[in-house]
């Protein structure tokens, strides 16, 4: 039994082994490629918020399935599936190149704090995450039903955080908001809704 | 008569390596590397000496000539890591802090088994020693090529050479170690030909990758490194959490 451990820990490091050299060279094609200018900033315009908004709503689909018949809002089921995807996936694309340039600062940043990045890059993992579940959940159940279960999830988050603060007064409601990604602004804006 | 044949092939493989280094005048760019390779090519002829001059010492010169080959052999996987960060501090910044910690972690875990052996070598013998050390080695050679991959950092093709060979010689070599160990003397015929046949295989890729003299790449970026790291990584987690919001907000609507 330990024998085969061994052998499949040996297996496993040749396998990482040549799988990290083809990606550290990938990432740097990718660097070299360009995107660095529009990296700055996370972009987000009136007419990209109204419309990605609009994706979410239940205005439209209601009314299709209320003027059309069964085949024809089922199409634009699938349409606005695709479309929340390819939004969803544009601004993961914008948040990977985001984190690239700041991996591009960072590796060259003699003042870099190992803790610092360490928090980053799991703030950046649970992202990846949360939007890899949001994905998923789009492309299996549609927009309409991803969004009813996001907002599900906020209120159940909202009622946790709201008893953690009853139970512990100072604590937990900042690492709670920061991982949810939601700054006070927002929070406030979504509930006076 | 095929052991022989790889057993002098080892020699004349390193020498070229070496020979092309001095050529080249690249020798001193990879010191630590050339010195496990000149050190490597000095066992090898010692060791062909002892076994024709006096077979009975064979083993004992092999096994603890091979536990130093161990220790040299971390020298090359420090040489990758300056090399790899010679021009990204904040990289190396963290490789040190994540690499101390999985040395920390693996070499515990060998001063356990040590301590509970009742012995000061980890292992029943050199063999199961060697196999510790190697994990110890792919270990945090692995922590570095993850670190190297993850900060996007380029490897020139002598610095990929040496990364490919010694990552190929540590998976096998464990490999082998293991199945000596499991199947003792009956691996033994087998042993005389795969372990040359693999470490002649390194031999060839160092040759092939460390031929001529490739520096490793510029970034080529214009990056923001006047802007001190707290109010980069400050903007960074802003802009994270800006994305975040921005979703919620879209299915909140």
């Amino acid at each position: 039994m330990t024998a085969h451990l061994y052998l499949l820990l040996g297996a496993v490091i040749l396998l990482l082994i040549f799988f990290l050299l083809s990606r550290a060279g990938l990432r740097h094609e990718q660097n070299r490629d360009g995107c660095e200018g529009d990296a700055q900033e996370f972009k987000r315009d009136s007419l990209a918020a109204e419309l990605s908004a609009r994706i979410f709503s239940a205005e439209d689909p209601e009314f299709v399935s209320s003027e059309t018949c069964a085949s024809a809002a089922r199409a634009f089921r699938q349409e606005r599936t695709t479309l929340a995807l390819e939004w969803l996936r544009g601004v993961r694309t914008q948040v990977n190149r985001l984190f690239r340039s700041h991996l591009q600062a960072a590796r060259q940043n003699p003042d870099l704090k190992p803790a610092g990045e360490l928090r980053l890059g799991m703030h950046f993992l649970t992202f990846q995450l949360t939007t890899g579940i949001l994905y998923i959940v789009i492309r299996v159940r549609g927009p309409l039903p991803a969004a009813r279960l996001v907002l599900h999830s906020l209120l159940l988050s909202e009622k946790m955080l709201k008893m953690a603060k009853d139970v512990v007064p100072s604590t937990g409601t900042t690492v709670s908001v920061e991982l949810l990604g939601l700054d006070s602004n927002a929070n406030h804006q979504g509930e006076a809704r | 008569m095929l052991s022989s044949v790889l057993w002098i092939l080892g020699p004349i493989l390193e020498s070229l390596i070496v020979v092309r280094a001095v050529q080249g005048n690249f020798l001193k760019e990879y010191k630590l590397f050339y010195s496990y390779i000149i050190w490597v090519f000095l066992r090898d002829l010692s060791l062909f000496a002892v076994y024709h001059s006096w077979p009975a010492a064979y083993a004992y010169v092999y096994w603890y000539s091979q536990f130093f080959s161990v220790l040299v052999g971390c020298g090359v996987v420090w040489e990758i890591y300056k090399v790899a960060l010679a021009n990204y501090p904040g990289a190396a910044r963290m490789a040190r802090s994540v690499l101390l910690f999985l040395f920390i972690i693996t070499m515990s875990r060998i001063a356990v088994y040590a301590a509970n052996n009742a012995k000061w070598l980890p292992g029943k013998t050199t063999l199961e020693t060697e196999r510790e050390f190697r994990i110890v080695q792919a270990l945090v050679l692995i922590g570095l090529l993850a670190l190297l991959a993850y900060y996007a950092i380029p490897a020139g093709r002598n610095l990929k050479g040496i990364i490919l060979g010694y990552g190929v010689f540590l998976g096998t070599n464990l490999a082998q170690l293991t199945l000596r160990d499991f199947l003792g003397d009956k691996f033994q015929y087998w042993w005389q030909y795969i372990q040359p046949t693999t470490y002649i295989l390194v031999l060839l890729i160092w040759c092939c990758t460390l031929w001529d003299f490739f520096p490793s790449p510029e970034s080529g970026l214009a990056t923001r490194i006047e802007v001190d790291y707290q109010s980069l990584a400050y903007e960074t987690r802003k802009r994270l959490r800006a994305a975040g919001s921005y979703i919620v907000k879209a299915i909140r609507s």
